[in-house]
């Protein structure tokens, strides 16, 4: 699954450990989402989408 | 160590196993000097024989309360990957030390060595996951 985590986050100026604090997870997660090597749970995933004021379709990207 | 993060329920694991390993390296000490001095045969032997596994088993105990209490998925998975690997390489190795002694006669390992076997693999799984997972200084 592709996702937009890493433009966004700099569109807004944050780190990953700024990100990972807002989330509640560790800066390990936040990298491992950014780079694909994880896709997050449907409640990790909405917490993002909160966080950044996008919906989850705005932010992730189904490859298949 | 089983569990190098972070997160909150990782510090109370990290806390709690090195109380655990405390108490283990001093009840093994009091039971080998036991078992040397002074323990007989029979009941009091098996008691101060099994005494050390104590601390261990709340260890194993304590990683299950831990693998609750993550709220870190990534992480929890993370941990669940190595205790899996460690697992799998004692289950080997129990499976081919039976079959060994079944049809070869051969001798049993020797004492411990099936532990060193779990925490063989869930340190390699680790070491793995690390190299996989290095995040850069910079971002």
């Amino acid at each position: 699954m592709n996702n937009r985590l890493r433009n966004l986050r700099a569109e807004r100026g944050w780190s990953q450990q700024t990100l990972a604090e807002k989330l509640e997870v560790s800066r390990q997660s936040v990298n491992a989402i950014e780079t694909g090597k994880y896709d997050p749970s449907l409640p990790l995933a909405f917490r993002i989408a909160r966080i950044f004021g996008l919906s989850i379709e705005q932010i992730f990207e189904d490859v298949a | 160590m089983f569990c190098q993060c972070d997160t909150a329920a990782g510090k109370r694991y990290r806390r709690d196993a090195q109380w655990l390993m405390l108490a283990y390296f001093i009840v093994l000490f009091a039971s080998a000097w036991a078992v040397k001095h002074w323990a007989g045969h029979g009941v009091e032997r098996y008691f101060w024989s099994v005494l050390p596994t104590i601390p261990i088993i709340g260890i194993i105990a304590r990683m299950g309360k831990y693998l609750q209490e993550e709220t870190d998925e990534y992480v929890r998975l993370l941990n669940m990957k190595a205790i899996l690997a460690g697992t799998g390489a004692l289950l080997t190795a129990v499976v081919i030390s039976d079959f060994l002694r079944a049809f070869a006669k051969a001798p049993d390992f020797a004492p411990f060595v099936l532990f060193l076997c779990f925490a063989a693999g869930m340190a390699a799984m680790q070491f793995v996951q690390w190299l996989h997972n290095r995040v850069p200084a910079n971002e």
